[in-house]
């Protein structure tokens, strides 16, 4: 019987980890390749849920399809952000750390916005899938795990694809690798970071929509998410796309066997653990190139 | 010259703190000022490593809860006196800075700032884990008796407060202009360069991250007694880590005097907004303020004045 316990937890926790990817793999681009520690990127998750559900209920679309709806939306809001953040503060050096002042003030003002907006208690949104499992071996998972994980690997394979085969995304990378000899070719770093922040924050709109279809959200849930996208991001060497899929799957899979033999309120500690171990043992994640 | 007179103010400073609520009756005025001092030496301390090394703590309210769990224990549960309860707590605080900073300073800045959030979830999760600090229900404390030449334990506290505040700018004013703070200034422009020099960047790093840990935790370990109720949720809160550094960078991070400008500024608004707004909007008036100095005036408060004295300002994180 434990042994079916641990089975199914592993299961659980490697659906969990496609989500935790699609949480994570717009802040791997923002923090590994364009040097942008977005400290605010569950803020802007935890904002797409709160627009996903509008959309939901207005319209009755489901939770998933809300999220991709807002790609679009997000992809202007992250162009947006880059643009005032490159006039502001990446203008003058050390951007990196100036721009946690900028982050960190924005992610209090998307809480504090939400709070008042939509009100501190949770919301939920009741889909047809919400509380439907399916048997899958001996194995039951629930559906809403096997959807989000679904569109998490989706949206990976895509942004791998994206900065692999297409102009813009190697022109992405190439920034990242050497943003000099980039000007040198003719090319603005600026224009690329710009696209690479839109990106970035369309991500986190479709993964508000997984959110929403996951659980119900409340304006300061990002707090839980921080320590989670971080890690997920260092853990699979941030930059790599790839990675945060790992990473979500090895974060989702510890969580779930931490919460069987420790108990539910550990799970949090573990994304913290993690992040801590990797930094002091191997900075550069667990697929080092 | 201007240095030999230096402990004299100190002296001069604490025995005025002292003294004040002898002659000065008004309980309320004790209550808002200690949350302001509170401030006061929470920036002082956080400002060590982030003003003078550029190293931004993200977790002062771990280091903050640290103290006053570790404190809240001793004397609660072991019945152990204040003051060994206060300094076994800046001694935990300190270590708990020692662990972190030897997980994340060796590599960039950034990664720091996120060890330190990381740290903040990890600390308030083995409190919630544990029955015996009170898990989520949180700890009653017993209040001490008031002390025989104060009327009440909120002007013992403001004493307390105060001479820690002062302790921690004579110690800020100290590593500023000793070869600590000199050595932390030259990393934070180019650790590259410092480091070829022969400047043991890590190791400063680390005392830096210690001795604010160590402040940070005395300061947590009073507030128990002023409180008298704490639970992880508030006291672990990113809100208290927030303050602390928009404080320090609105005042102007970086300098010893900052600071001490931005968390009276901020502290004295914050104490008085709280009667009239929510803790909601006074946050958001925190960040809203703080973007608008980290566009315009990245000197803080402190560099406003030094341009408008025509002085030069000792620099910033930019």
């Amino acid at each position: 019987m434990a042994l079916d316990l641990l089975l199914e937890s592993i299961a659980t926790g490697l659906l969990i980890g496609g989500f935790y990817a699609a949480l994570s793999v717009g802040l791997t681009i923002s923090f590994g390749l364009i040097d942008i520690a977005n400290v605010a990127h569950p803020a802007f998750i935890i904002l797409g849920a709160y627009f996903a559900l509008a959309l939901s209920q207005t319209f009755g679309i489901d939770p998933i399809i809300a999220g991709l709806l807002l790609v679009a939306p997000f992809y202007v809001i992250g162009n947006a952000l880059y643009l005032f953040y490159s006039n502001t503060f990446e203008r003058r050096g050390e951007s990196s750390l100036a721009g946690l002042v900028l982050f960190f003030g924005l992610l209090i003002l998307l809480e504090v916005g939400m709070a008042t907006q939509f009100g501190v208690g949770l919301k939920a949104l009741y889909s047809a899938y919400g509380s439907v499992a399916v048997s899958f071996g001996p194995l039951l998972l629930p559906l809403r795990f096997v959807y989000s994980f679904v569109a998490g690997v989706a949206a990976v394979i895509a942004l791998e694809l994206f900065l692999s085969r297409t102009f813009r995304g190697r022109a992405i990378r190439a920034v990242a690798q050497d943003a000099q000899a980039v000007s040198l070719m003719g090319a603005k770093p600026e224009t690329i970071r710009l696209i690479a922040m839109g990106v970035s924050i369309a991500t986190a709109g479709l993964a508000g929509g997984l959110v929403l279809a996951v659980g119900p959200i409340s304006p300061y849930q990002d707090r839980l998410l921080i320590g989670r996208v971080f890690a997920v991001v260092v853990l699979g060497g941030s930059g790599s796309v790839v990675g945060a899929l790992l990473g979500g799957i090895v974060l989702g899979i510890s969580e779930n066997i931490a919460t069987i033999y420790l108990g539910a309120g550990w799970s949090l500690a573990v994304s913290a653990v993690i992040l801590l171990l990797v930094l002091a043992l191997r900075p550069s994640g667990i697929l080092r190139r | 010259m201007k240095r030999n007179l230096a402990p004299m103010y100190l002296l001069v400073s604490l025995a005025f703190g002292a003294i004040l609520p002898v002659f000065y009756k008004q309980p309320y005025f004790y209550f808002a000022s200690y949350i302001v001092l509170q401030y006061v030496a929470l920036s002082v301390a956080w400002n060590l490593l982030g003003g003078y090394g550029g190293y931004l703590n993200f977790g002062t309210s771990a280091f903050f809860g640290v103290g006053a769990y570790v404190s809240a224990y001793l004397f609660n549960s072991l019945g152990i006196p204040e003051v060994i309860a206060i300094l076994a707590a800046g001694a935990v605080s300190a270590l708990f800075g020692v662990l972190i900073g030897y997980s994340s300073l060796r590599l960039r800045g950034v990664y720091f700032a996120i060890a330190t959030l990381a740290a903040t979830t990890l600390v308030q999760s083995i409190v919630l884990n544990t029955p015996a600090l009170g898990s989520a229900v949180g700890l009653y404390i017993r209040f001490p008796a008031a002390p025989a030449i104060y009327g009440n334990l909120i002007e013992l506290l403001f004493v307390a407060m105060f001479g820690i505040s002062v302790v921690s700018i004579g110690l800020s004013y100290w590593i500023e202009n000793s070869w600590i703070g000199r050595g932390l200034m030259a990393l934070r422009d180019d650790e590259q360069a410092a480091e070829t020099l022969g400047v043991p960047t890590f190791r400063l790093k680390l005392y830096a991250n210690v001795l604010s840990g160590f402040l940070m935790g005395v300061v947590g370990s009073l507030y128990p007694l002023y409180i008298g109720y704490i639970e992880p949720y508030s006291i672990f809160d990113l809100g208290i880590s927030f303050n602390v550094f928009v404080m320090t960078f609105i005042g102007g991070i970086g300098t010893w005097q900052g600071p001490i400008i931005g968390a009276l500024v901020l502290g004295s608004i914050q104490q008085a907004a709280s009667v009239t707004v929510t803790s909601q909007y006074n946050l958001a008036v925190v960040a809203a303020a703080m973007l608008v100095f980290g566009i315009f005036s990245p000197g803080g408060l402190k560099g406003i004045f030094s341009r408008l004295f025509g002085k030069r300002s000792t620099g910033t994180v930019n």
